[in-house]
């Protein structure tokens, strides 16, 4: 009888223990699932100082605002890996920051939700609103270069091809929009005359400079290597030279020769979880508070006329896409030829990258 | 008496009795208590990884597209031999720098001792990213390396993102798994051969190259091994260090999936990795009658007895055996100090990335140079700030629930082989116990990430938890199946005999008798969940974020002193939870010991 | 406690360790109250009784009961058996006092009662002021009155004990036998004791099994045992004796290998394949070669080869013509004896201390 009386306290106990396992474990998968209620939003930018000038500029003023919480996330230049997510149904992020060759991509690969864009005006360059996304700058990339280690500069894209005249050691973004294009003008192809891209070509003359060269999987790494001295010069975002230069780390340098300029594009993925306040979140974007502040913050062109026009002649002349900082080689991703060959280039690029 | 390997007579106080088991099942046996720890084993490494693996050939259609894609391809295949070659290259620098450590471990004078021990472990207990941060300043083109080359006169060296800071980095990371073996293969020799061999005219170089040295061939190859095991799957290191030129499989499978999606040639690669891993951990014990649980458990020991089949030494050996006399001869080798010297600098040397990111935590710039052009405190107000005291809550939190559930089912796993009765069930329950010890860690994570996606636990901290139960059972199960086998099971018995239930007695008896190997099992299981990285940085997101991984973060997307801050914090924290355990290791024994 | 309960059957009970018979048949009965010693050689299976007893192992086959209850099913906690170990057990994270309340507090005894129940059993084993020390603090002898106290103190259907003396000098073994025996008796408890140690056994016992190579060999009290032994094994086992290989030669006539020839006739029934004979050595006396044997008295004749003395008695070796060499132990009743060594003597038996044992007696 004790026996048995012994058997059933001991049954409790287990059943006491494994509910207690149970709660502790819910209690896990509780604390982070807030991401899917109403009142949450995630972006996928690309981390770093950029991602903190982007929550100064925007979303700090639009949660308060709004009340809606932004998480954020870094692949937003993992295209490949978005596409996926899309197409599994597992999309987790409700709003991508896409510069135009990404956006090109994503709409050949039909992932992304149509957007109302009626009510929204006023943009200085129109055409660049699609139906699916809203121009909220234009930036650039940029050649650059470490004064101490090139004194002389760059003022081509064939200087960066020309490593006998120039040593030292190039670094890029592993993405090959406007990379190609520029080992294509650095061959002699004129900039009206670069699509189609002769991917041929291009890669020879990229093969040229393979030694010379570090491909980084993000801006934040190339910035990483740039500051401590690594990287002698290179092609870059705009913003992201401007903050090395800021900081002090090395006496880094850039020219609007040869820059290359994009669109960025706020857009919604299908099957994002909360795509009322992702559109909220783009409207908020083109508020004229926001777009002087993304400028300030990053040094990059309002999509707004008003505010491009308010702004006075001397901060344009350090501008992508004005007329100031136009050159003979400043040339735009030409959106259409990648979205049809986007796929095939990449997958060619990561071939050539581990060859 | 009897000649029959199960001793049946033993006695009471015997060990326990291995035996098929009587005519009826044992009903209080301890047979079944390693069954939950191996069912998790099962379904969340296992499981996964399989199925990754039958990814390779499924994804995106089935066939071999993946292989060929991988195997036929200069690019990926020149990955494959440079992840090959950094490992061994990694290897034999670890063991150039390892084996004088050990010797002066096993042999040196008592402080010596402790201060290779502490140069030893203290990287081990520091994150992997940590090191690689401390590495990147130190390789770094304004990193004291180069500036020393500049005081004299020399052109700078590029390292970083090249195929030398990888190998540095890694033989660094890698030096303890070589020490470990090497000092225990040592230990178990003594000094009486060596002073054999000197009395019977050998010099001291001579007598180490033709004594000591073939002595230790078993530590050798175990080091060599686990170090070579353990570089083929790295991921973090050649991530951060390496470029595009020193990248390794494990940096591919990485991009492939976070970057790309292509989960294809990411399986495909995971399969390679893992085929290679496992192709010379059986080649090793084919030839070394090793165990996985022996090798895996660093046993150094357990070398010793393969020692016995060791083949002659080759004429190599005796050549430099000759040379090693012509240098006792010139005296160079009879001064004594030598040695010591050599192994206290190189212990130095092992120690200084631990150091060098105090000056950089209280660096003034972003920049990462050092010495740092100006001090100030910003980088600690940084840290304590939600963008990284959150990140450490969570990784505290993991790390308490990993310890308790990893402790837990580790115990009990271990209780289930050493107290069990059925052979085979306990080889098997060993078997996947150590399993994700040896497994490249990074093909587990890919798996995670991969299978743990479509039902919805990556970016959790249950998916992070149940990842990281695995990766700490093997230290859990190890640790204590060590404590259990030299607790003499007559206390168990003694219990029963007296009325206590199995319970009771593991509660009242065993788990107070063992305590300390408890306490140092849960230790480990508490640093593998808050110091693991590649899981980490697979599995966390936007909802959850490691402290690991948003170092990664600050590594790779942005320049961030504040990783240094963390460096001295962890230290700190491990510094003090050292002192802590070497106290209560020094307490136990005490009241243990007295009269 | 009394001694009517705690009797123990064991009804053809095999043990088999894979291809190994540890226990072969066993069939015996303790009764209640009874000393009961398990005596054998390392190997015998003896331990492997102890710990089916105790419900450490199970029989591959056959039931041991337990006042008549069959207690296959009763785990080794639930089986109320006090069992003394090896070297102890004593836990050493505990102290005396909590070593010996822990099959108290197991049986959710009221703290009062354990209290008054651990200082009553210290006081038994006299041990009241070494209640609060850790065990090792204690020394051997006290550890094993720790260990004794703690089997009883929970008032056990029966105790156990495994070689429990094994581990002290023989002066402390000695004494302690005698305690060990005078706290059964006191206790009124069954005690089933286990030991190699023949002198422990024949000591303290009720009774006595010899066990060998899983079987018992026989089963009595300690001077049957010495005095008939039923099996050269037990006769070579216990104590010395003078083993011969012998053939029968006629009813009570018996030949040795040598030529010498044997009379066994104070009626007992010599097995009809008698092989070898067994003579304990302090049953032959030596005497002057010329003396006459007295009646009743075998004799032969033969030459001291070796003399060792021992103190208490001298035991010779005689080399016989017609016997081989034999063993003579001659106690030092009344001064040295005056037989030296390459001296021709005679020595003398009676015929009852003679035992003759078949040829399948070994196994």
């Amino acid at each position: 009888m004790r026996t048995n009386l012994d058997v059933t306290r001991g049954r409790r106990r287990v059943g006491a223990a494994l509910a207690a396992v149970v709660v502790a474990l819910s209690s896990l998968t509780a604390c982070s699932g807030g991401g899917d209620e109403k009142g949450s939003i995630t972006y996928a930018g690309f981390g770093g100082t950029y991602e903190e000038s982007v929550k100064a500029a925007l979303f700090d003023p639009y949660s308060k605002d709004t009340d809606v919480k932004v998480l954020y996330d870094s692949s937003g230049s993992d295209v490949a890996k978005l596409v996926k997510m899309s197409e599994s149904g597992s999309m987790t992020i409700d709003l991508i920051d896409a510069e135009d060759s990404s956006l090109a991509q994503f709409m050949a690969a039909n992932i992304l939700q149509p957007i109302d864009t009626k009510g929204l005006d006023g943009f200085a360059d129109p055409s660049a609103v699609t139906e699916y996304s809203v121009p909220w700058y234009t930036f650039s990339r940029n050649l650059f270069w470490n004064k101490d280690e090139v004194p002389g500069g760059l003022d081509s894209w064939a200087d960066l091809f020309d490593t006998k005249r120039i040593p030292g050691k190039r670094g890029m973004v592993a993405l090959p929009w406007g990379i190609l294009e520029g080992a294509l003008i650095a061959d002699g192809v004129p900039v009206d005359q670069l699509y189609p891209l002769d991917l041929g070509r291009a890669f020879a003359k990229l093969d040229t400079i393979r030694d010379d060269t570090v491909f980084f999987s993000s801006n934040g790494d190339l910035q990483n290597a740039i500051s401590q001295g690594e990287i002698a010069l290179g092609y870059g975002n705009l913003a992201r030279i401007k903050s090395i230069a800021k900081s002090g780390a090395v006496p880094l340098d850039y020219t609007w020769e040869g820059a290359v300029l994009s669109v960025q594009q706020l857009v919604i993925p299908k099957g994002a979880p909360d795509q009322p306040d992702a559109f909220e979140a783009i409207k908020y974007s083109l508020k004229p508070e926001v777009q002087k502040a993304i400028m300030d913050k990053l040094g990059y062109t309002p999509s707004l006329k008003s505010v491009l026009d308010g702004l006075d002649a001397k901060t344009r002349a350090d501008l992508p896409g004005t007329e100031e900082t136009a050159s003979d080689e400043t040339f735009r991703i030409d959106v259409d030829w990648w979205a049809k060959n986007g796929a095939d280039v990449l997958k060619r690029w990561q071939d050539w990258q581990n060859a | 008496m009897t000649t029959t390997p199960t001793l049946p007579d033993a006695g009471l106080a015997g060990p326990a009795s291995r035996t098929t088991g009587g005519r009826r099942g044992r009903r209080n046996g301890w047979d079944l208590s390693g069954v939950p720890a191996a069912l998790v084993v099962t379904l969340v490494f296992v499981l996964p990884v399989a199925m990754l693996c039958l990814r390779s050939v499924t994804e995106p259609t089935f066939g071999l597209e993946n292989f060929t894609r991988l195997l036929g391809h200069s690019g990926y295949r020149d990955s494959i031999v440079r992840t090959i070659l950094i490992s061994a290259a990694s290897t034999i620098l670890a063991l150039v720098f390892g084996y004088p450590i050990a010797y002066q471990m096993v042999h040196g004078g008592k402080w010596l001792r402790t201060f290779l021990t502490v140069a030893i472990m203290a990287p081990y207990l520091t994150s992997i990213l940590l090191r690689s941060f401390s590495w990147l300043v130190i390789l770094g083109r304004q990193g004291p390396v180069n500036k020393l080359l500049e005081q004299f006169g020399l052109e700078p060296i590029a390292m970083v993102f090249t195929p030398i800071a990888v190998v540095v980095s890694l033989s660094h990371y890698l030096l303890p798994l070589m020490i470990l073996p090497l000092a225990a293969t040592m230990r178990s020799l003594g000094d009486s051969r060596m002073r054999a061999a000197t009395s019977l005219g050998a010099g001291p170089a001579q007598a180490f190259v033709r004594v000591y040295l073939p002595l230790t061939k078993p530590g050798i190859q175990a080091g060599s091994v686990l170090c070579f095991v353990y570089g083929i799957g790295a991921f973090v290191i050649p991530a951060l260090l390496g470029g595009s030129k020193g990248s390794m499989l494990g940096s591919l499978i990485h991009s492939a999936i976070k970057q790309s999606g292509d989960y294809g040639l990411a399986s495909a690669a995971a399969l390679v990795l893992g085929v290679l891993v496992l192709v010379i951990v059986l080649a090793f014990q084919r030839l070394t009658g090793m165990s996985t649980t022996e090798l895996a458990g660093r046993s150094g020991t357990a070398a010793i007895r393969s020692a016995r089949a060791r083949r002659r030494g080759g004429r190599a050996l005796r050549l430099a055996g000759r040379v090693a006399g012509g240098l006792d001869r010139l005296g160079v080798t009879r001064r004594r100090s030598l040695p010591t010297v050599l192994a206290a600098a190189l212990g130095a040397l092992v120690l200084a990335p631990q150091f060098i990111v105090i000056p950089i935590s209280f660096a003034s710039t972003k920049a990462l140079v050092f010495p740092p052009v100006g001090y100030s405190t910003q980088w600690y107000s940084e840290f304590f700030t939600a963008s990284w005291l959150d990140p450490l809550t969570v990784s505290v939190r993991i790390a308490l629930f990993v310890t308790v559930i990893a402790g837990v089912l580790g115990t009990l796993a271990a209780m289930g082989v050493v107290r069990g009765t059925v052979r085979r069930w306990g080889t098997l329950t060993s078997t996947l116990m150590m399993l994700p010890l040896l497994f490249p860690t990074v093909v587990a994570a890919a798996a995670f990430y991969v299978e743990f996606e479509r039902i919805g636990l990556v970016d959790t901290e249950l998916g992070i938890v149940l990842a990281h139960v695995t990766l700490a059972l093997p230290f859990v199960f190890s640790v204590v199946s060590a404590g259990l086998r030299s607790l003499n099971p007559v206390y168990e018995r003694a219990a029963s005999s007296l009325g206590a239930s199995r319970s009771v007695q593991l509660r009242r008896i065993v788990l107070p008798l063992i305590a300390p190997s408890i306490v140092t099992a849960g230790l480990f299981a508490f640093l593998t969940s808050f110091d693991e990285s590649a899981v980490a940085i697979f599995l966390s997101g936007v909802h959850v974020k490691t402290l690991p991984k948003r170092i990664f973060e600050a590594l790779s997307l942005e320049t961030n002193p504040t990783v240094a801050v963390i460096s001295v914090f962890v230290m700190a924290c491990a510094a003090v939870i050292w002192l802590g355990y070497a106290l209560f290791r020094r307490l136990t024994r005490i009241s243990r010991s007295k009269p | 406690m009394t001694a009517n309960h705690g009797a123990i059957h064991f009804d053809n009970v095999r043990k088999e360790y894979g291809d190994h018979l540890a226990v072969d048949d066993l069939t015996l009965t303790i009764e209640p109250g009874e000393f009961f010693t398990v005596l054998g050689p390392s190997g015998s299976g003896k331990t492997t009784t102890l710990m089916m007893l105790a419900g450490f192992t199970d029989p591959t086959s056959g039931t041991i009961r337990v006042d008549g209850i069959d207690i296959a099913n009763v785990p080794s906690d639930k089986r109320n058996i006090g069992v003394v170990f090896q070297d102890y057990a004593l836990f050493p994270h505990m102290s005396v006092r909590d070593n010996l309340a822990f099959p108290l507090e197991m049986r959710k005894e009221p703290r009062e009662v354990i209290a008054a129940r651990v200082d009553r059993v210290l006081e038994l084993v006299d041990m009241a002021a070494a209640a609060d020390r850790l065990p090792d603090q204690l020394s051997g002898g006290q550890k094993q009155r720790i260990a004794v106290a703690r089997a009883v103190v929970f008032d056990p259907a029966f105790l156990l004990m495994d070689e429990p003396l094994g581990a002290l000098d023989r002066k402390l073994r000695q004494r302690l036998q005698v305690e060990l025996r005078q706290l059964q008796q006191a206790l009124k408890v069954t005690m089933v004791y286990v030991t190699h140690d023949q002198e422990e056994a024949m000591s303290m016992s009720d009774r006595v099994a010899l066990m060998n190579h899983g079987r018992i060999e026989q089963m009595g009290t300690p001077r049957e045992l010495y005095e008939h032994p039923r099996s050269a094994f037990v006769a070579d086992f216990l104590g010395t004796n003078n083993m011969l290989t012998v053939r029968p030669e006629a009813p009570g006539r018996l030949s040795v290998e040598n030529g010498g020839l044997l009379t066994i006739d104070d009626g007992r029934d010599v097995p009809a394949d008698a092989s070898v004979v067994a003579v304990r050595p302090e049953r032959i006396a030596l005497t002057d070669i010329a003396a006459a044997p007295p009646p009743e008295f075998s004799h032969c004749t033969g030459k001291i080869t070796h003399r060792l003395y021992l103190g208490s008695h001298t035991m010779y070796t005689v080399h016989s013509e017609t016997f081989g060499p034999v063993r003579v132990q001659m106690q030092h009743d009344d001064g040295e004896h005056p037989y030296r060594t390459g001296e021709t003597v005679g020595m003398i038996w009676r015929a009852r201390d003679v035992n003759a044992f078949g040829s399948t007696a070994e196994r």
